[in-house]
């Protein structure tokens, strides 16, 4: 099936550990940084891609569980003193629970009305964060949430020291997410992506590989918005936009839906246009917005499908009788409501 | 012998239109019905309500001697229930491969682990072997099924019906759009499956449908015409005057 | 007293909220799609509505450069850009995506980051006594003007072929185009009137809410709150969905104000829950 996939991919991925590795010592600062950011939204982006580029299920309200889990630990750690791995833990949970409230809702709808239905429960969370001033510091947010000091070695109040924590944390999430989408249940999130009324008469409860696939996701997005909230000392209602849940799906579509590095490497490419240009441009927002548009009518199928059209082309074979990675999903998908 | 399966005064209506109509039919353990019928019979509409995958309006079903009339199609599944598709409906973006195994482990304990690579799994391997094998599609193991000729996409289809094990199997017109030499491939397919299995098959092809059936329905704008052996349903002039005379 | 003017302003606030969300619900209806760039429309109209009543001194011309500005641009977006990617959910979605943050970052760069308000016109301004009870006249105004367009919208959909048009394109988009019905220039005429209609809000809303950046995601947000809990594409629905949200809303905000939100969130999910294409949906 993946094996040679797998055995061409490890050289790629030492090649990649010792990259990281090297940013450490060697990365100006302000790179460091970035590079923290870059694994934040890479996890975050990842774990956007099991449901979008897998299961095929496209969320526009993912920020909704990356703020919560960081507004929650940022909340516990800044008003009531809670410890780190508690109050990361407790974070973790208060997004995965929310996940698994919001999953409820969601997991029975597919194409456009899951689409509409996510966003439309991340904005009310945005909105209800934003109003609940005594809790959240509104319009305001949390500042000051301070790194923690752990027995790790390096202190992580220094970056350097934090980007190695992150870069461990993250890769274990990724190694977590590889075998996910590798076992059984991952096989299965592509069938219901494929064909769920297939799916259904072969005997998979659809809604329940929907709704797991769902919290799951939001597991892995709490984590992100823990590592986020430590690194930053800061969470707002910024945050949990949509600006922030439709970035992180334009992280995955750059990077190629469905292919498994892609949306990282998405991540790591908006991370860094992000805070590059924003140095040179007050209009960086515009800059988005352009780069939005940009993606859809030049490149809707990513990095990935680039790379798969240069694959192709080397091969000999420009003509693609298959549709590049499953990125924009067509009207076919909006018949809607499963049981 | 044991019946399989029971269909009291099945309904289904869509808006004005009745598809489906007091339709009773029992099948024992075994048994191979053919159902033909002219388009828009509602022979598709049938499958639909058997497998759940549509409600009917009235009547009742009973699958191994339970009550299945208002059972999600999965649980259906699990009791044993199988079907294909007259639009062939694969996974087209995931290879041969992983359409045989999805079908494979579908109602094993396995399917629900998310912390182990299916690659991992022996068993299952082989089965999707033994099943693609005898196709002879074994070797384009990795190909996108989409990748497939349609006759080779058909058998896939059934293969995937068949990969559970189930005890009754609905066939919606296997050999529809096959040319000669393909649709003796699925025929001699058919003719092998174990006879043990239930089989209800809509067919277009008289030839098939008259080879493989031990008993036929013959049905018109939603109900039952006539229902007895092929000899006799060939010799029924109401059947040629209105199925054949249409067809 | 107190419940009479916060049930008026949630009438007011509602009505604002059926301009706003029937538009979001007709797009959504023929189309299929997400226009996350509605509550631009909204603020571009509020900002451009404004600008143009305070120096022409005329709050009617503000009303026109507002609703023809935003109707321009709905046009433009539909025909130059998401046309041609019909059925394309996730292309059509990141669109309008672009749009919004555009749009908000051009009034930002334009009007700058203070809020600013729209002076009632004098006309309108002082309130309506009746029978004891005290009304503001702009208010009423609002509610009355949002009720006028609700009668035209609803007489043109049931009683206009253009509208019988919509309506089956509202049920089956595909089989409305089999039936004859042109859906690209359907669509288009969606986009025109919602646009328009949001534009609209955005002017009229603008002496009592203020227009401000981010009040195109607070109102976006309001508005998808009112077609999900009203049924998408469903007229009836979009009118009660955006009554009870403008109520409950601004209740929910006088009672308590930190957890407003919760007076329509938990009736949405709720609903979402039981009756998940909403109160109306089909
Ligand atoms: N989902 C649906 N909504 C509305 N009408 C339907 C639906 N499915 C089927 N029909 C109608 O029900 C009738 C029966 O259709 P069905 O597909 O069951 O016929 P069939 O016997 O399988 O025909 P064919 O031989 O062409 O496959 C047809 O008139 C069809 O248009
Ligand atoms: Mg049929």
């Amino acid at each position: 099936m993946s094996r040679p996939a797998t055995r061409r991919a490890w050289p790629v991925l030492g090649a990649l550990v010792v990259a990281a590795l090297l940013v450490v010592v060697a990365a100006p600062t302000y790179y460091v940084n970035l590079a923290v950011l870059a694994l934040v939204y890479s996890l975050l982006a990842m774990s956007l891609n099991l449901l979008m580029g897998y299961a095929g299920l496209t969320s526009f309200g993912h920020a909704a569980f990356f703020g919560a889990a960081a507004y929650a630990a940022g909340i516990l750690s800044l008003r009531y003193g809670v410890p780190f791995w508690p109050a990361a833990a407790a974070g973790i949970a208060v997004g995965t629970l929310l996940g698994a409230a919001y999953g409820i809702l969601v997991a029975g709808s597919r194409g456009v009305y899951f689409l509409l239905i996510t966003l439309a429960l991340g904005q009310v969370t945005w909105g209800l964060t934003l109003r609940w001033v005594s809790m959240t510091g509104g319009d305001n947010g949390l500042p000051g949430i301070t790194r923690p000091d752990l027995w790790l070695g390096w202190p992580l109040a220094d970056v350097r020291g934090y980007y190695l924590f992150a870069l461990l944390i993250a890769g274990i999430c990724v190694a977590l997410l590889a075998l996910v989408v590798a076992s059984p249940f991952g096989h299965a999130l592509r069938g219901i992506r494929e064909s769920p009324s297939r799916m259904r008469t072969l005997g998979y409860p659809v809604w329940g590989y929907a709704y797991a696939a769902f919290v799951v996701s939001a597991f892995f997005a709490s984590v992100a918005g823990v590592l986020y909230v430590y690194y930053n000392g800061f969470v707002s209602h910024q945050n949990m936009q949509i600006a922030v849940s439709a970035q992180v799906a334009l992280m995955v579509i750059i990077g190629g839906a469905g292919s498994f590095w892609g949306p990282a490497a998405g991540a790591t490419l908006l991370v860094f246009m992000q805070n590059l240009l924003s140095s040179v441009t007050q209009r960086w927002m515009s800059v988005l917005g352009l780069l939005y548009i940009v993606v859809v009518l030049y490149q809707p199928s990513g990095l990935a499908g680039l790379v798969t059209q240069i694959r192709r082309r080397r091969a000999g074979r420009p003509e693609e009788r298959v549709a590049t990675p499953a990125v924009l999903p067509t009207a076919g998908d909006r018949n809607g409501w499963g049981r | 012998m044991s019946i399989r399966l029971r269909l009291e005064r099945v309904a289904r209506r869509f808006g004005g239109l009745q598809a489906v109509v007091d339709f009773s039919l029992t099948a024992s353990a075994g048994e191979r019905i053919a159902i033909i019928g002219p388009n828009g019979a509602g022979k598709t509409t049938l499958f639909n309500l058997i497998s759940g995958e549509l409600a009917p309006t009235g009547g009742r079903i009973e699958l191994l001697g339970r009550d299945v009339t208002r059972m999600p199609p999965h649980r259906r599944a699990a009791l044993g229930l199988g079907r294909t598709y007259q639009l062939t409906n694969l996974f087209p973006r995931l290879s041969v491969l992983e359409n045989t195994l999805l079908a494979v482990v579908a109602l094993r304990p396995m399917r629900y682990v998310a912390w182990w690579p299916l690659a991992a799994y022996r068993d299952p391997l082989d089965r999707a072997q033994a099943l693609l094998a005898p196709l002879g599609l074994w070797e384009r193991r990795d190909d996108p099924v989409a990748e497939l000729s349609y006759g080779e996409q058909r058998q896939v289809e059934i293969a995937l019906a068949m990969a559970p094990g189930p005890t009754v199997l609905l066939l919606d017109e296997p050999t529809s759009g096959l040319s000669a030499a393909e649709t003796r491939i699925v025929h001699a397919l058919l003719q092998g499956l174990p006879r043990t299995i239930t089989v209800l098959l809509i067919e277009h092809d008289m030839g098939v449908a008259f080879d493989l059936a031990d008993r036929m329905v013959v049905m018109h704008q939603g109900r039952i015409l006539a229902e007895d052996t092929p000899e006799a349903v060939r010799r029924n002039p109401r059947v040629q005057e209105i199925y054949l005379g249409s067809a | 007293m107190f419940w009479i003017t916060l049930v008026a302003n949630g009438v007011a606030f509602g009505m604002l909220l059926f301009l706003i969300g029937s538009g979001l619900s007709l797009i959504f209806g023929v189309m299929r799609v997400v226009n996350l760039a509605h509550g631009s429309y909204y603020l571009i109209g509020a900002y451009l509505g404004t600008g143009v009543a305070a120096a022409t001194n005329s709050f009617l011309l503000g009303i026109a450069a507002g609703v023809v500005a935003t109707m321009l641009l709905g046009v433009v977006m539909q025909t130059a850009f998401l046309e041609r990617f019909g059925g394309q959910i996730l292309a059509q979605v990141l669109l309008t995506m672009g749009f919004l943050l555009l749009l908000a970052d051009l009034s930002l760069w334009v009007w700058g980051g203070t809020p600013q308000i729209l002076a009632i016109p004098d006309a309108l301004s002082g309130s309506v006594r009746a029978g004891g009870f005290v009304f503001p006249r702009y208010r009423l105004f609002i509610s009355l003007l949002s009720a006028l367009v609700a009668l035209a919208l609803y007489l043109v959909l049931e009683r206009t072929r253009l509208g019988a048009q919509v309506r089956a394109a509202v049920d089956d988009p595909e089989m409305a185009q089999g039936l004859g019905v042109n859906v690209p220039r359907l669509s288009t005429a969606m986009f025109a009137l919602g646009a328009a209609l949001a534009g609209l809000a955005g002017v009229l809303g603008s002496p009592i809410l203020g227009v401000f950046p981010g009040a195109d995601l607070e109102i976006l947000t309001l508005a998808l709150a009112v077609v999900i809990i009203g049924g998408l594409g469903s007229f009836p629905g979009t009118l009660v969905g955006s009554l009870f949200v403008g109520l409950a809303d601004n209740i929910g905000k006088a009672l308590f104000p930190e957890l407003s939100y919760i007076a329509f969130f938990a009736p949405m999910a709720l609903i979402l829950a039981v009756r998940p294409r909403g109160l109306f949906g089909r």
